[in-house]
């Protein structure tokens, strides 16, 4: 009888720690943004009296991620697809690292005498470098992060 | 199986049921070893087996002499032998007799273990019963428990550890925002010390004048600005320009309200 209570109290108590177990796994399985999802943005880039437009879509399935642009200035126009993988997820914060870039040209559309600093964020996207996502709460769905490597704010719609 | 019980004058008693041998240690003198009748011993011991419980004369006559017909008398013979040899025969307080129901053996003799007194062993052959059966099963179940808390202990680490990293404070990002009716802003950088400086001059800006509505985050690196937007549409979009060249209010509009 009392090795029957014994064995009900150890199988209580291993049942509440694996119970707790799962509640932390449900608790820390939201991710900041939505797995498989395309999110989309534009931005206008402000150069002197020329405006670059680009639009921007991110789309994440772990363990991987894909980062499109379109750019347009004038006539001249430049698309690049940035094949990256999660390195680290956590509420507030993904590390990534860049495995692939494909781009119609290597050329920047924009003058990068007058815009060096641009240039200098944008030489850091390179093979094999890792960066910071850190997300930024909203109210909405939107994505939002700072890419702490690069000193760009991004917001994103779902 | 060994039972022990004590008699009326505190005398101790070793019932092997196996043997049929009981063995009477008084405090005077030594032990006295009995041998006991097949049919005896085996309604002792089932008396004993459950000691306070009314045991019917049926049940007795079945067990004490399982498989053959006998006479009442021959359990009536067989209790008057026991009390005369437990010394019980005038006042039939050890082996009580239950009226119309049977015989009971009074629990209150009874002893888990003996005590004090060694008795002399008594050479039993090595029985057929397994008892390491309970054991065994106990080990088994001891097994599991631990298997579970070890289970438990690295599920336990694993969530900690998991925890740790999903709140693991990011110092690497300053945020401060400034709300303005339905205007949220926020200074974003690296330092914190830009972030206040950058927070300073958005206040300098008049900002409650400009009726903006939606949530902005703002950056700025060198002399450009990066301004993000979530519309009241729920659109969001996204600004970068040169602080000396576009003034900051206008980019705002442009930012949250599509102007």
């Amino acid at each position: 009888m009392n090795t029957d209570r014994a064995t009900w109290v150890h199988g209580a108590i291993i049942a509440t720690i694996l119970l707790a177990c799962l509640v932390v796994l449900a608790i820390t399985l939201p991710r900041p943004y939505i797995n498989s999802h395309p999110y989309r943005s534009e931005a206008n880039h402000y150069m002197g009296h020329e405006i670059m437009v680009a639009k921007e879509g991110l789309t994440i399935s772990e363990p991987s991620a894909v980062i499109s642009l379109l750019e347009r200035m004038g006539d001249s126009e430049r698309h690049a697809a940035v094949g990256i993988s999660l390195v680290e997820t956590s509420r507030w914060q993904m590390k990534v690292k860049v495995e692939d870039i494909q781009a119609s040209t290597h050329e920047e559309l924009f003058d990068v005498r007058h815009n060096a600093e641009l240039l200098f964020s944008r030489q850091y996207f390179r093979l094999g470098s890792i960066l910071t996502l850190a997300v930024i709460p909203t109210d909405t769905d939107a994505l939002c992060y700072y890419l702490l490597e690069l000193d760009r704010l991004r917001c994103m719609n779902p | 199986m060994l039972y022990h019980f004590r008699l009326k004058n505190s005398a101790l008693v070793e019932f092997n049921s196996e043997h049929c041998k009981i063995i009477i240690t008084d405090t005077q003198g030594p032990p006295e070893e009995i041998t006991l009748a097949r049919a005896d011993s085996r309604a002792l011991e089932l008396l004993l087996m459950d000691p306070g419980a009314i045991c019917s004369r049926e049940d007795i006559l079945a067990y004490a002499w399982e498989g053959r017909i006998v006479s009442a008398g021959s359990l009536n013979q067989s209790i008057f032998m026991l009390r005369n040899l437990l010394g019980d025969s005038k006042d039939h307080e050890i082996l009580i007799t239950v009226p119309r129901r049977g015989y009971r053996f009074n629990s209150e003799y009874l002893l888990l273990r003996p005590e004090g007194i060694e008795t002399p062993p008594i050479e039993a052959p090595p029985t057929m019963e397994p008892p390491v059966a309970q054991p065994a099963s106990q080990q088994g179940i001891g097994a599991l428990v631990r298997l579970g808390y070890l289970v438990a202990a690295v599920c336990t680490l694993l969530s900690l550890w998991r925890l740790y990293a999903w709140y693991a404070p990011t110092n690497e990002l300053q945020v401060a925002t400034i709300r303005q009716g339905e205007l949220s802003i926020s200074a974003v950088g690296k330092s914190e010390h830009d972030v206040k400086t950058l927070k300073s001059d958005l206040l300098t800006l008049g900002l409650s004048e400009q009726n903006l509505k939606g949530q902005i985050f703002i950056s700025r690196t060198g002399t450009r600005i990066n301004l993000s937007c979530i519309r009241q549409t729920g659109g969001a979009y996204n600004v970068e320009f040169q602080f000396e060249d576009e003034r900051v209010i206008s980019m705002l509009k442009k930012c949250v309200g599509g102007e």
